[in-house]
């Protein structure tokens, strides 16, 4: 078992990754406070 | 249930198993059965564990809470993402540098022979019987609904996982999974836009996201600081994030998955998908539950969603009133229905007096509706003492029978028994290779050969196979023990996910030290649990908090002579 193939995506850093998925998460946080404004 | 439909259902899932069994053919070594031969790339580390965590109730009682209670239900979700990078930073090094086959292993090497066999039996006892619920549960709503025999649903889902899992092994659970995750997203698509071309030609989409709203199903985030609400930001972002680090990092169901990947890249990746997807798959579930409830605003819905219940107490003294509530509840739907069409046609003239005054009278009209509804279920309750009137989970099933064309009905079905299926089977897995891996290989047979121990694995799967389906097919029997069953992972996580944390991150602290915090976080847990009511994802923070913080004081205080002890 290779301890650590390339990564596949070479452009994104693991920080890179780690910030899109914590983005991804306040922005479907934010879409949800949006959601329910709009439709409240 | 249509030929087509049977065709669709049947001839899927043969097609799933297949595949499975064919992708696992071939000789196989422990590493193969119990890792998947470490072939696997990020899309299928992403989507078995994605598949291991949704099981049917996830499709079944997922949109039935959209439909009762809104979207709220997400945020348990919330805390997810940011676990996904945790465990790829913290976790997942550590797993792939030891080249271990279970979480538990890796105790052993950094703490004792004890820490591991004790959270191993943690693992093994909490799991073997939430296995047989995985079973149970769908069983006895599809048996309800569709008339099948619920002894013979329970064999039915739990055979054919029984004979893929114990045939190929790890990987043929991951592959069947990732077939599986593909379909359960795909229908799910599919549910969505035949739900919504069901709703009438005047109500547009975002028309219907106004109902919706207007009646409170889309108020997604809750700011409540109070401990005992379920769902609420906080305990999503921070119960959520400590309970989804314990799982996906210490259950053995999980670990599994990702340590089957071909590198730790690769395991990163998947864990980082799962992170991306969840939230979003879990709202597009949500969605079509909220989605079904705006159709019953417009289609007049059961009083009951759990028919089999309704129909058993109309056969007692309770009848007549049981009527006489059906009818009332028809009246209601009718005012409510008008209601709505007052508001739909304010909506088109764009008139925010007009619009305001009809939401008032729409949300009045829904009070009086759910009114009716729970004095039916307390009659019910009262005409059959310990019926089930919490029918939530019976309404998306009900709703598909009933509403949706040929071949949708079953893809539906698909979709649950691909659920069932693939968290059984990612269960039955992890449970052997624990069972083979921590105790078999570890205390009973040091030195067999690796042939032997497959067999072994093979053996143990279809031994906790059999256990699970007898557990289901008797589960009915057992309503207050399935209570305890799901309160139980609640109440180990914490303190497990705090012994993994302490291996991590506090080199000095010996096994002994974190072995008595444990328990004496356990204790605290079930206090807290007992004494307050305190909502249970925060059970999962305190039990962490508590191991570490003690194991530290313990540390410092134990005399050192038991330590060395210990660590020898």
């Amino acid at each position: 078992m290779p301890d650590e193939a390339p990564n596949p995506a070479p452009f994104l850093s693991w920080p890179r990754l780690y910030l899109i998925v914590a983005g991804a998460l306040v922005l479907e946080i934010a879409g949800f406070a949006v959601l329910h404004w709009i439709y409240r | 249930m249509s030929t087509l439909d049977w065709v669709v259902l049947l001839g899927t899932l043969a097609a799933i198993v297949g595949y499975g069994a064919w992708r696992a053919r071939g000789k196989q070594d422990m590493a193969g059965y119990l890792r998947g031969g470490n072939q696997d790339k990020w899309h299928t580390i992403g989507l078995s564990v994605m598949a291991t965590q949704a099981s049917a109730v996830t499709f079944l009682s997922t949109p039935g809470q959209a439909y009762q209670d809104g979207m709220r239900f997400i945020q348990f979700y919330f805390g997810l993402p940011l676990a996904m990078i945790a465990l790829s930073v913290v976790f997942l090094p550590r797993y792939f540098q030891l080249r271990v086959f279970t979480a538990y292993e890796f105790l052993e090497s950094r703490f004792d022979l004890k820490t591991r066999q004790l959270t191993a039996f943690l693992f093994l006892l909490q799991r073997g019987l939430s296995a047989g619920i995985t079973i149970y549960a769908p069983a006895i709503i599809l048996s309800s609904v569709l008339g099948w025999s619920l002894r013979l649903t329970c064999l039915c889902i739990g055979g054919v996982v029984i004979a893929y899992t114990v045939f190929g092994g790890a990987k043929a659970v991951s592959q069947t999974q990732k077939q599986q995750m593909l379909i359960m997203l795909g229908g799910m698509v599919v549910a969505f836009i035949v739900i919504v071309k069901h709703l009438p030609p005047a109500v547009s989409f975002g028309k219907a996201l106004h109902i919706a709203g207007t009646l409170g199903k889309l108020d997604a985030l809750d700011f409540s600081t109070n401990p005992s609400t379920r769902y609420t930001l906080w305990s999503g972002l921070l119960g959520g994030f400590f309970l989804a680090m314990a799982y996906f990092g210490t259950d053995q169901s999980q670990v599994q998955r990702y340590l089957g990947a071909r590198s730790v890249t690769e395991s990163r990746l998947g864990l980082l998908f799962n992170g991306l997807v969840k939230i979003p798959m879990q709202s597009l579930i949500l969605f079509v539950g909220v989605m079904v409830f705006v159709f019953y605003q417009f289609n007049a819905p059961p009083i009951l969603f759990n028919q089999a219940e309704l129909a058993r107490a109309k056969q007692t003294p309770r009848a007549g009133k049981l009527a006489a509530l059906e009818q009332a509840h028809a009246a209601a739907f009718e005012h409510k229905q008008s209601e709505i069409w007052q508001l739909s046609r304010a909506l088109d003239q764009h008139d925010p007096a007009a619009i305001a005054a009809s939401e008032q009278r729409v949300r009045a009209a829904e009070v009086a509706s759910a009114a009716l509804r729970a004095e039916t279920k307390l009659t019910v309750a009262q005409a059959l003492p310990g019926a089930n009137t919490r029918d939530a989970d019976y309404i998306f099933l009900t709703f598909v029978m009933r509403n949706l064309p040929r071949g949708v009905v079953g893809l539906l079905l698909v979709v649950i028994f691909c659920a069932a299926m693939s968290a059984v089977a990612g269960e039955l897995s992890a449970l052997a290779s624990t069972t083979v891996v921590d105790f078999y290989r570890r205390s009973l047979r040091k030195d067999a050969s690796d042939a032997h121990y497959v067999r072994a694995a093979k053996w143990f799967t279809a031994g906790w196979g059999v256990l699970a389906v007898l557990f289901a097919t008797f589960a009915s029997l057992l309503d207050n023990l399935i209570q305890a069953v799901n309160i139980l992972g609640s109440l180990f996580y914490g303190t497990i996910l705090g012994i993994f944390l302490v291996a991590f991150s506090r080199r000095p602290i010996r096994g002994t030290a974190v072995c008595i915090a444990a328990i004496a976080a356990e204790a605290v847990v079930v206090g807290v649990f007992l004494g307050t009511n305190v909502s249970f994802l925060w059970y999962n923070v305190i039990g962490c908090a508590c191991v570490m913080l003690l194991a530290e004081v313990l540390q410092a205080t134990l005399p050192r002579n038991r330590q060395r002890t210990a660590a020898a």
